[in-house]
């Protein structure tokens, strides 16, 4: 039972919002209609829903930049600790709410770690003493004292988060609020948040408010869980165990959505919690036929090889003496921490990264000889931040520039766009469009020149579940076409349900090559939460759900309904 | 496509403009008879110089006058406005100064070399130039006055002979330039700061050369502690 | 074993950047300039380990460039001076004429003041704390303080972003040729940094940027009015000065100092009152002390040589090439600019 006790009932709220209806100016849907909604000091809260529905915003009524910062029409009233937000500014209150964006860069004001946490004082008048002395306390909180006197643009993602946190916190507010704090972040990173996270809550009683759409990651920590609509209501609230069993599948992390499948009670949150209700299952004889085995490793000549190939910066080497080849139909996951070398490699084969030795080979023609812009008729590149993408007015004229440096096969913009789920986005610019928009207008800028050869690097990072699993069935769907695809990520789910292969990077050598099933399976750190209850070569609740002779997960065919309906996305042929 | 056409168009200018340096006739010799113009350079301190300067051009023009007349002179080029006169006889600046101001000190009323031509009729009327020296044509027997002054000419007011007698040419019909100096009274003629002496030097390297070598001593150490 | 290194206060490093820039500002004396080039290159070498150093030596590689283009322009350019080394025909426009040594040796001593000149800033860039820099501005700039650090933090992210931008374009199959290829780069750089600076604007104002603190922040109108009489004085002075009416140049600036320091000094915000403070305290100990003393003392030997012997910066090789004056007290003092190299904390 992680169901974590919610806050303490009847005292009064410390958030309070009363019949809230926001719309940003120039916009005629609101973003946030009639929400009634209350946070009980020392709550931790997460809200969640899909893109667009107004999570951030929500969010950010907390300490009035929402509508102080962003203008438009607000109906309603938003308390915050006795201050209604209408008649103080985000900067008195300050005090109250501690705020944490979603990117850890954008939201540094100074070059180091002691200093940024400094800064929000230093405006107050806090006296030296007492800033000393609290910049030592949210060092220590937050696990980052070694951190201290240290550059912020030396620092992970993780850690640099973490920084961001323990700035917020350095000026005592009641109220901690993050925007998906850890969308940006590998697993790791994510966990060293969330977990500093939970002291502060449990330790402090400082009530959090959390938007997060990755469930998987934050649903143990909650107390309560806040589903927003499309529409920008309140779908449902309660515990997260409650919210979760009623709701769409569609937004499911796999083991709730076996648990669902399996009518598990209680709901599991945790792999913990799923190997106890697995047990369960298994003293009553209950138990999956084994997995299949790995399909067959492609065969035939290799598209993309590497033959040896060292490459790093100065005289720091990133990759060392790596071989690898890639056949066309293959969809190869790279995975491995932070810094360990994938996105050097995918930057090798689309030639952005000169090799210090070995040779990269894309058709058998070596790139060393090739410039970038001829190496990009053969390969598609994703890059993690896709807004350098996009320099045009339209995303009509952006796939049009892709267009015209293409020779040969292309596809049709209008078919991609409308694959994608773009189709209404078409005279837009795509610097306009929402979070996830964006990342699928890279994409369909990257897929109208017909790729043979795709790269993608981090595609998932802050997508929602239903943006994922389209993902998947574009990636499934190119690579039958004969697209050999590298994917780097740290999704494990993703991998499981579409990768051909998968390569495990670490100390920039390959330590693991071979099918999903044979490299996930068992391991420590990658191995997906049905694996972890199942083990064998189970990775997805799919595989359970086969394994019982049962159909494919629901959630799926609710995921393509859903889909078909907003005309997101529809299994198409790109060519 | 633009861009072609302008790329084609310069280099066809350019390949013009070599050709036409290339082909352009030598500047030919005058006739045989030698003309003669006067000269009197007035500096700051009042010393003045008398110069008889003959030249075989039919007109030449007044920065040349100048320069052939012998008198140690510092010019720049302003392009199209032609020569400014930067020194005259070690009176004025450096180069790089007149480039940005012709020596004129930041005060309005600040002196500079100021340019002026003999009346040819009234000796004692010197008329200012306000073209300058390089858009002036000198003619056989016309005087021009150079003073480093800030509105009056300051210039004697004597006719063409008795001038190229006073620069020493015996003939007012020689080949050669004459030119003479005469100071005013308890005006020393100007002497050029004495070079400084070998010993001066000698310290002066041995002291770059021991700054020269702490700075690699300390950039080494700092290598080494780098590196340990 | 010492201590791992701290950097030095930025106010002892603005006295020496000062004291070792006058010489390649005030003149071409090679003695003077071939000293403090040794100095400043030696402190540069000290000082440029590291990241820091790193990001500021293609500067000082584009000052040679820099030096070199100095001395080809000079030279065919300005046809003066008596030893003539070769001959343009006269018919080229700009460079025809005589080459003279004059014209060559003047190009090399500009070069060489050039890169002292940049050695000085490089120097400045990879040692100078700018968090520490900016906090030492007096509490009513403290807006600007902030602009300014926000804006030092955005260098080198501008810097990613612009491979970023590139990097994606030519994976698109876009090959950048040159100039006229630079709209599609800007556009996004742009773009980028808009929404950049819209998420740090939030940061700010989240973090209790420019939050009223007392009664200082409103300028009474008396003082406001002694600030507008110092602008205009101090202004008029600057004209004056510029005509060469020293006297009353001199008075008024005097005048504009006056009242520009009692109008900003006076009305300091009442007793108790709120007030921004500083996180950290700017540490001077021993290094600062003799950097800054060691500096200002350069400096004033400098200052009295430009008042009683300028011939000892100065230096024309035309119209005829001699021998540049020598001071050797001068020269002896600008040895110590080395300071900073031989007390690094």
């Amino acid at each position: 039972m992680t169901d974590r006790a919610p806050g303490v009932a009847g005292d009064p709220p410390i958030i309070a919002f009363e019949s809230v209806t926001y719309a940003y100016p120039e916009s005629a849907a609101p973003a946030l209609r009639e929400i009634d909604w209350r946070v009980a000091p020392g709550e931790f809260v997460t809200i969640t829903g899909p893109s667009g529905s107004g999570k951030s915003t929500l969010l950010r009524c907390l300490n009035g930049l929402t509508p102080h910062f962003s203008g438009g029409t607000f109906d309603g009233a938003v308390t915050v600790a006795g201050h209604d937000t209408r008649r103080y500014t985000p900067r008195a209150l300050a005090r109250v709410t501690g705020f944490v964006f979603q990117d850890p860069e954008a939201q540094f004001v100074t070059s180091r770690v002691d200093d940024e946490l400094a800064f929000g004082m230093e405006q107050l008048g806090v006296p030296p003493l007492t800033m000393r002395k609290r910049v030592e306390e949210v060092l220590d909180l937050l696990g980052i004292a070694a951190l201290r006197d240290r550059e912020i643009a030396t620092l992970s993602g993780g850690e640099r988060q973490r920084v961001a946190v323990a700035a917020a916190l350095a000026l005592q507010p009641e109220i901690l609020a993050l925007d998906e704090p850890t969308s940006q972040l590998d697993p790791w990173g994510a966990e060293e948040v969330l977990a500093a996270l939970t002291r502060l809550n449990d330790d402090l009683g400082l009530t959090i408010v959390l938007a997060e759409h990755r469930l998987e990651r934050v649903v143990s920590h909650a107390d309560r869980l806040t589903l927003l609509d499309r529409a920008g209501h309140i779908a449902s609230e309660g515990r997260p165990r409650d919210v979760l069993a009623g709701a769409d599948p569609a937004i499911l992390p796999a083991l709730l959505a076996l648990g669902r499948q399996l009518d598990w009670q209680p709901l599991p949150l945790t792999v913990k919690e799923g190997r106890a209700a697995q047990r369960r299952d298994a003293a009553v004889g209950r138990l999956p036929a084994p997995a299949p085995p790995d399909p067959p490793a492609a065969t035939g000549p290799a598209i993309v090889a590497l033959q040896r190939v060292s490459a790093g910066w100065g005289q720091r080497k990133v990759l060392r003496e790596i071989d690898l080849e890639v056949r066309p139909g293959e969809l190869v996951a790279l995975m491995g921490r932070n810094g360990s070398g994938k996105t050097t490699l995918l930057r090798l084969v689309a030639g952005l990264h000169r090799p210090a030795s070995g040779r990269v080979l894309l058709e058998g023609a070596d790139t060393a000889r090739l410039h970038p812009a001829d190496i990009a008729q053969t390969t598609g590149y994703l890059p993690q931040n896709p807004s350098a993408l996009f320099f045009a007015e339209t995303l009509r004229d952006e796939l049009a520039f892709t267009l015209k440096h293409k020779r040969g096969a292309v596809a049709d913009p209008e078919v991609t766009l409308a694959a994608l789920g773009l189709a209404h986005a078409l005279e837009r610019n795509p610097r306009d469009l929402s979070g996830g928009e964006r990342e699928r207008a890279a994409l369909a800028a990257v897929l109208v020149g017909a790729p043979r050869v795709l790269l993608l690097d981090e595609p998932t990072r802050g997508m929602d579940a239903a943006r994922k699993r389209a993902l998947a069935t574009t990636l499934a769907q190119l690579r039958e076409e004969g697209v050999a695809i590298l994917l780097a990520t740290h999704d494990v789910e993703l991998v499981a349900e579409v990768a051909t292969r998968v390569v495990l990077i670490g100390d920039g050598r390959v330590v693991a090559d071979g099918g999903p099933r044979a490299v996930l399976s068992g391991s420590l750190t990658f191995a997906t939460a049905i694996n972890k209850l199942y083990g064998g070569g189970f990775l997805t609740p799919d595989d359970i759900l086969a394994g019982f002779g049962r159909d494919r997960w629901a959630g799926s065919d609710s995921i393509r309904a859903d889909l078909a309906r907003d005309d997101r996305i529809t299994p198409h042929r790109m060519r | 496509m633009i861009w072609h056409t302008v790329r084609l168009w310069l280099l066809l200018s350019l390949a013009t403009l070599l050709m036409a340096i290339l082909l352009s006739p030598a500047p030919t010799r005058a006739g045989s008879t030698l003309h003669h113009a006067g000269l009197i350079v007035r500096d700051g301190e009042g010393r003045v110089t008398y110069a008889w300067v003959p030249f075989s051009e039919e007109t030449i023009d007044g920065i040349a006058l100048l320069k052939r007349s012998g008198i140690p002179v510092v010019t720049v080029g302003f392009g199209a406005l032609g020569e400014g006169v930067c020194s005259i006889a070690g009176q004025g600046c450096g180069a790089a100064e007149c480039r940005r101001n012709v020596c004129q000190g930041s005060a309005i009323d600040a002196p500079y070399w100021q340019y002026f031509k003999q009346d040819a009729s009234d000796p004692a009327d010197w008329k200012w130039q306000p073209l300058g020296a390089s858009a002036t044509k000198v003619r056989d027997g016309d005087v021009f006055g150079w003073s480093w002054t800030a509105r009056e000419p300051h210039l004697p007011g004597l006719p063409a002979r008795e001038i190229a007698s006073l620069a020493g040419a015996g003939d007012a019909a020689g080949n050669a330039p004459a030119t003479q100096t005469y100071l005013p009274e308890g005006v020393s003629a100007a002497i050029p700061a004495a070079p400084p002496d070998a010993r001066t030097t000698a310290i002066a390297s041995g002291i770059l050369i021991v700054i020269a070598a702490s700075s690699l001593a300390l950039v080494r150490r700092r290598r080494m502690e780098a590196a340990a | 074993m010492r201590e791992p290194s701290r950097p030095l206060d930025p106010r002892a490093w603005l006295v020496w950047a000062t004291a070792a820039s006058v010489p390649p500002l005030v003149g071409r004396n090679p003695w003077p300039l071939l000293a403090t080039l040794c100095a400043v290159l030696g402190v540069w070498g000290v000082w440029s380990a590291g990241a820091a150093g790193a990001r500021w030596r293609p500067l000082l590689r584009l000052a040679l460039l820099f030096g070199a283009v100095s001395v080809l322009f000079n030279l065919l350019t300005a046809h003066v001076g008596d030893l003539v080394i070769a001959e343009l025909p006269e018919g080229w426009p700009i460079v025809g004429g005589p080459l003279t040594l004059n014209a060559l040796i003047y190009g090399l001593l500009s070069a060489i003041a050039i890169l002292s000149l940049v050695a000085v800033s490089a120097t400045l860039g990879a040692t100078l704390d700018w968090s520490v820099a900016i906090r030492l501005l007096p509490e009513r700039m403290a807006p600007l303080a902030v602009a300014g650090s926000v804006a030092w933090s955005y260098l080198p992210r501008t810097t990613v972003a612009l491979t970023e931008i590139r990097e994606a374009q030519m994976a698109r199959g876009y090959r950048p040729r040159g100039l006229r290829d630079a709209g599609p780069l800007v556009m996004p750089l742009l773009a980028g940094g808009l929404e950049r600076a819209m998420i740090t604007a939030e940061a700010l104002e989240a973090r209790a940027f420019g939050v009223p603190l007392s009664a200082e922040a409103r300028p009474r109108s008396w003082q406001a009015a002694l600030l507008l009489a110092g602008i205009v004085a101090a202004l008029t002075g600057i004209f004056c000065v510029a005509l060469g009416q020293m006297l009353a140049g001199a008075a008024l600036l005097a005048l504009a100092l006056a009242t520009l320091a009692a109008g900003l000094l006076s009305g300091r915000p009442a007793k108790g009152a709120l007030r921004r403070t500083r996180y950290r305290d700017p540490v001077w100990e021993r290094p600062e002390w003799i950097v800054s003393g060691v500096s200002a003392a350069v400096l004033a030997v400098q200052i009295t040589l430009l008042v009683l012997d300028p011939a000892a910066f100065r230096y024309e090789p035309y119209p005829s090439l001699t021998a540049p004056a020598i001071d050797l007290p001068l020269l002896a003092a600008l040895g110590f600019l080395l300071a900073p190299a031989a007390v690094r904390p």
